[in-house]
């Protein structure tokens, strides 16, 4: 589908183009506010991309199964360090964070997760996830669907927002302009540095050209008031930084600073429903054991600062995160240490109200087809589902479509 | 980025002259006036907000066709040019 340069800017996602011609300048918001008092309205999902398809099978390891190591001889996990979930599945040795989370009860592991006829390219199989849509024949995001349903409207400029250089696709939105930054500092209108007395005269000219009043058919009234909600929210956002201090240490890797920029804005009361954040590198086709293990590692320490962060401030309680990757790796290790694009996939959901549990059965290394990979049991629209139905309170066939049972991950009843 | 060089050649006279002058650099010299009073009210600012008159001297050139092409780059009309 081909969208000409004035539609596009007509679009959410056309903002992106300013921030690219004025760097450091995500130009974002959304649209007049008056209050919104939906039922999910104080529920905030984080949603965490596993960028470049994350090894299910290394992750939540099948460590009874004597096939596990026949496959993987060599960059499979020993059972010996295993942290047991189940007394047939366990986490990753280095995803200790997890375990304790898990431990405490917040944690659902959903297994064997991806869709009919899988596609192994990275482009295609994230624009699936994106659009939950196999056929490719849906252009906004699921959770940009979601909030043309429910965030149109509210005049809220933060009420979703990527932690990201772009807006991800999920999050493309017919009616909401979601931001995306990847700090506060760079969420700002850039005034030419080389006349420091004369900045706020720039700031006070971009305020005032993009308050003009246009007619609404041009589409210049829809960038300018995109402009000037992005540089009001930008000024709310350092606001909100500015006293922040952690309630816990968070690693120093980027995903850390993401997800404490996600706490910042949760703990800020800002309205914010989604926020979304990707961490990239689990294409792990070589040595994939020391770097895949580094990833886990990061990815559990982070998501336990967060929510210790959240618990030190009383504020994790309407707090759900997701995590989604394009699809999960091939069964056999291959040459050269690693593994290749395979199918169906581990995610996680963490907070206080996913029921603990593991959603799935164990993964049958029996019964590989014949690329060497598993068999999927659930469809990745019943895992979004069950997120929107259940914490979201949206109308999940509305967004997704029929037929996707939903797996009572989520306790509905919490909050 | 060369200020002077963006506005070689172009009459300076005025605060609109440098806002024409810098917008027909940008392919906006069509923007609409509501918008290039916006963009002259910014050149003739001093730097405590008060309006000034425009004068043609380097560093006026240097700062103000700088903090223009800020400005330009990020409007609704250079987005739709």
């Amino acid at each position: 589908m081909t969208i000409d340069r004035r539609e596009f800017l007509g679009r959410s996602v056309g903002l992106v183009t300013i921030s690219a011609l004025v760097p450091r300048f995500g130009i974002a918001g959304a649209r007049f506010f008056e209050e919104s008092v939906e039922a999910a309205a104080d529920r905030v999902l984080v949603v965490l991309e596993l960028a470049g398809g994350n090894d299910g099978l290394n992750t939540v390891i099948p460590y009874t199964d004597a096939l596990y190591l026949t496959h993987r001889a060599r960059i499979g996990v020993p059972a010996a360090g295993v942290l047991d979930l189940d007394g047939r599945l366990g986490l990753n040795p280095v995803m200790g964070s997890m375990k304790s989370l898990w431990d405490a009860g917040r944690v659902a592991v959903v297994q064997g997760v991806s869709y009919p006829s899988p596609n192994l390219s990275h482009f295609t199989s994230r624009d699936i996830w994106h659009t939950a849509d196999p056929r490719l024949a849906e252009r906004r995001g699921w959770l940009g669907r979601y909030a043309d349903a429910n965030l149109a409207g509210t005049g809220n400029s933060l009420s979703a927002c990527a932690i990201s250089q772009s807006l991800p696709r999920t999050l493309l939105s017919d009616s909401v302009v979601i931001p995306s930054f990847t700090s506060l500092n760079a969420y700002s209108f850039v005034t030419d540095g080389a006349n420091p007395g004369d900045s706020q005269n720039q700031v006070n000219a971009f305020v005032s050209q993009n308050s003009l009043q246009y007619e609404t058919t041009t589409g210049l009234d829809r960038v300018g008031s995109t402009a000037r909600d992005a540089q009001r929210s930008s000024v709310q956002l350092r606001q909100l930084a500015a006293g922040y201090t952690p309630g816990a240490t968070y690693p120093a890797t980027s995903l850390g600073n993401a997800l404490r920029l996600c706490a910042q804005i949760i703990v800020g009361g800002v309205g914010t429903q989604i926020l979304y954040v990707t961490y990239g590198g689990f294409d792990n086709h070589s040595n994939q054991r020391a770097d895949h293990d580094t990833l886990l590692r990061n990815v559990s320490d982070a998501i336990k600062a967060f929510f210790d962060d959240l618990d030190a401030k009383n504020a994790s309680r309407n707090v759900l995160m997701m995590t989604w990757s394009e699809f999960g790796r091939r069964v056999p290790e291959n040459g050269s240490l690693g593994t290749d694009h395979g199918t169906a996939g581990v995610q996680f959901l963490i907070g206080g109200a996913a029921n603990r549990g593991i959603y799935g059965e164990r993964p049958n290394l029996a019964a590989l087809d014949r690329n060497g990979n598993l068999s999927w049991q659930i469809d990745f629209r019943s895992y979004y589902g069950t997120v929107l139905q259940d914490w979201m309170r949206a109308d999940a066939a509305g967004i997704l479509g029929a037929g996707y049972p939903n797996l009572g991950c989520v306790n509905r009843a919490f909050v | 980025m060369d200020p002077a060089a963006i506005v070689a050649g172009k009459p300076l006279d005025t605060a609109m002259d440098v806002v024409n002058a810098v917008a027909e650099r940008l392919g906006i010299s069509e923007a609409p006036a509501p918008s290039k009073s916006v963009w002259e009210r910014y050149v003739s600012a001093r730097d405590d907000g008060t309006r000034g008159v425009w004068q043609n001297t380097p560093a006026n050139v240097d700062r103000k066709v700088r903090g223009l092409v800020h400005l330009m780059l990020t409007s609704p009309e250079f987005q739709f040019a």
